[in-house]
């Protein structure tokens, strides 16, 4: 009797998780459409995947130039980025054994929590705002940062960049050097910034690095380089005249060389549990049944009856509670993010520039697109294109 | 107990000889009771997998600045602008050199020399406007204001004027706009730490704040407001 009120209850808490689905996953949106689907989403879909949502937003009006929906939707992807819930409900169901990792509010992986920055940075910079946008750059850091014999290091050399660019269109002549003796550390072959420099062509190329669940239950996920990927190199024509830009960062090589996670260890956990839970119910369930067939004592009106009825109930809740655990990584991912991030810097003098992006793929061009530039209050322009 | 719960195979192999042996109802019993006790810690395992450290998150709290430097910190709230920009407003009404003049000195109070170096995105004017509103509203006339970043507006109203477009007004007109004796500048600082292990981010912010003599380049006066702050995030997000 105790026996079967112990496996009524567990089956009660298996039962009752059991109706703790992942969130459902969403059809994917091509990596060109604008920000509209998710606004939609934005009202629709789950509230844990608000920042996600944000996120997406933030970056797809940003290459349309749409910097009125595109900043409140980062500002607010930031706001909760930054936010420490105390007690969060959702993070502690994630925790749990019956709520995969995707029950938590999304707030991304380091590299995808640092371009929430960078992308509101940038519009810093289109507003003329140098010293916000730096500050957005040096928040973006610190999330990609991490303790190293009590130093704060990070090695995201496109927003230290954009923390020495932001200095330099200020006049901050000292922190745009200090910055740049880092980031020579990180790209010793970038070239540096004029003194006279006033314009910057920032380029992405690629796709967004993909979060694919592997392991045993998806209890891990692992990254993968977005595809297609159909070029690497950027020259940018100013006339005739073709500009390198400096491959300056790798998003997929952010994404993917950040070591472990400390919910990897809780999932790992998550995942021996319904192993063994599994095994011990299939095992007892086999044994029940054999012993039902083979032993006339062992049969439901035999001696031991009861007994082996007892351990046939406990086999199924047993085998309930292994399929209801979900040891799920979290593989949600920004998708409109790019591979590369291409830079080149130069001096305008305030003139309206006509610049083409000529794309290639091991020097043989693959694609040309024209370079939208916006001059801000102080004549320094910001021009920007992707590939996709 | 929880060595058994980590290897499913040491209970598949310990359990077919209970099962089949004589008595074997009191060895099944024994060995589900011993199950659930397994399944038990197992179910407390994940919750155990990270030790040392506390999984749930901490609300954002309060420390002295003047503790050693931990690994953690968040940014500038609103209740910390009012508490700056009252305690700026209050010293300055002390400054012997702004009070004790038997001509009012004119100064300029906005955020275009208070420069932001630090990691903290903040509108300045927020801080600046604050000190500027609370200090003529409380010095009663022995301090005067000098709005440069209106500038523009008051050269398009003297240029009507000078066009006989509009007529001067009710207070006469001057040679040219005020020139200031004094201007408030300043500085943002801030130094970020993370340790992305234990999930705990600190931020110390020093707001520097000094007055500046617009003809000798002294500065007059200066204080400080800083302040540390630390929070640390729930394990699932480390």
């Amino acid at each position: 009797m105790k026996l079967a009120a112990l496996s009524g209850a567990l089956a009660v808490a298996a039962f009752g998780s059991a109706q703790a689905k992942p969130p459902p996953l969403l059809p994917p949106v091509p990596y060109d459409a604008g920000p509209e689907i998710f606004v939609d989403r934005l009202a629709s879909d789950l509230p844990t995947n608000r920042v996600l949502n944000q996120m997406e937003i933030g970056a797809r009006a940003f290459w349309r130039a749409d910097y009125a929906t595109a900043k409140p939707a980062l500002d607010d992807a930031i706001l909760r980025v930054d936010s420490v819930f105390a007690d969060n409900a959702n993070a502690a169901k994630a925790r749990k054994l019956w709520y995969d990792e995707g029950s938590k509010d999304f707030k991304g992986e380091p590299y995808e929590r640092a371009m929430v920055f960078l992308y509101r940075g940038l519009i810093y910079l289109h507003d003329a705002d140098y010293e916000n946008a730096r500050a957005a750059f040096r928040r973006g850091l610190m999330q990609d940062a991490f303790a190293e014999e009590d130093q704060n290091r990070s090695d995201f050399a496109l927003l230290l960049f954009l923390d020495a660019w932001a200095s330099h269109l200020n006049g901050d002549t000292d922190l745009r050097d200090e910055t740049m003796v880092q980031l020579k550390k990180l790209r010793p072959t970038y070239g540096g910034i004029g003194e006279k420099d006033d314009t910057l062509v920032l380029v992405e190329t690629g796709m967004a690095p993909r979060k694919l669940g592997d392991g045993a239950s998806h209890s891990f996920f692992v990254y993968r380089r977005g595809k297609p990927i159909l070029e690497n190199q950027v020259q940018v024509m100013n006339g005739a005249a073709p500009m390198q830009a400096y491959p300056m960062e790798d998003i997929f090589y952010q994404a993917s060389t950040r070591g472990g996670r400390e919910i990897d260890k809780i999932l790992a956990g998550k995942a021996q549990f319904k192993a063994t839970t599994g095994g011990i119910g299939s095992f007892l369930s086999d044994t029940t049944v054999a012993l039902s067939e083979n032993n006339g004592a062992f049969s439901a009106g035999g001696q031991y009856g009861d007994a082996v009825a007892a351990v046939g109930v406990l086999s199924g809740v047993l085998l309930i509670v292994s399929s209801s655990s979900k040891p799920q990584a979290d593989v949600r991912t920004w998708s409109s993010l790019p591979d590369t991030v291409h830079v080149l810097t130069m001096g305008a003098g305030g003139r309206s520039l006509n610049l083409t992006a000529n794309f290639l793929k091991a020097g043989v061009p693959v694609a040309e697109k024209p370079v939208t530039c916006a001059t801000d209050a102080n004549r320094k322009q910001l021009c920007l294109v992707r590939a996709h | 107990m929880s060595g058994a719960a980590d290897d499913p195979l040491k209970f598949q192999a310990a359990t077919p000889r209970a099962v089949h042996a004589k008595g074997a109802i009191m060895r099944i019993q024994t060995t589900t009771i011993g199950l659930l006790a397994a399944l038990g810690f197992a179910a407390a395992g994940p919750a155990l997998a990270a030790p040392k450290l506390k999984p749930q998150g901490s609300a954002t709290v309060y420390r002295d600045t003047t503790t050693s430097d931990g690994v953690r910190g968040v940014g500038t709230e609103s209740q910390d602008i009012v508490s700056m920009a009252d305690a700026m407003f209050r010293d300055l009404l002390n400054v012997p050199e702004l009070m004790n003049r038997p001509t009012p000195p004119r100064i300029i109070v906005d955020p275009k020399f208070f420069r932001n170096e630090s990691s903290e995105i903040i509108d300045k004017a927020l801080i600046t406007d604050r000190i500027r509103v609370n200090l003529l509203r409380a010095a009663g006339g022995r301090m005067r204001f000098i709005g440069r970043e209106y500038a523009g507006a008051v050269e398009e109203e003297r240029a009507l004027k000078d066009a006989g477009k509009v007529d001067v007004g009710t207070t006469g007109r001057t040679r040219a706009q005020a020139g200031a004796d004094y201007r408030l500048v300043g500085r943002i600082g801030t130094r970020d730490a993370i340790d992305t292990r234990t999930g705990t981010t600190s931020r110390f912010s020093q707001y520097t704040f000094e007055l500046l003599d617009m003809e000798y380049g002294e500065i007059i006066w200066s204080n400080l407001y800083e302040f540390k702050k630390e929070n640390r995030d729930d394990v699932v997000y480390r």
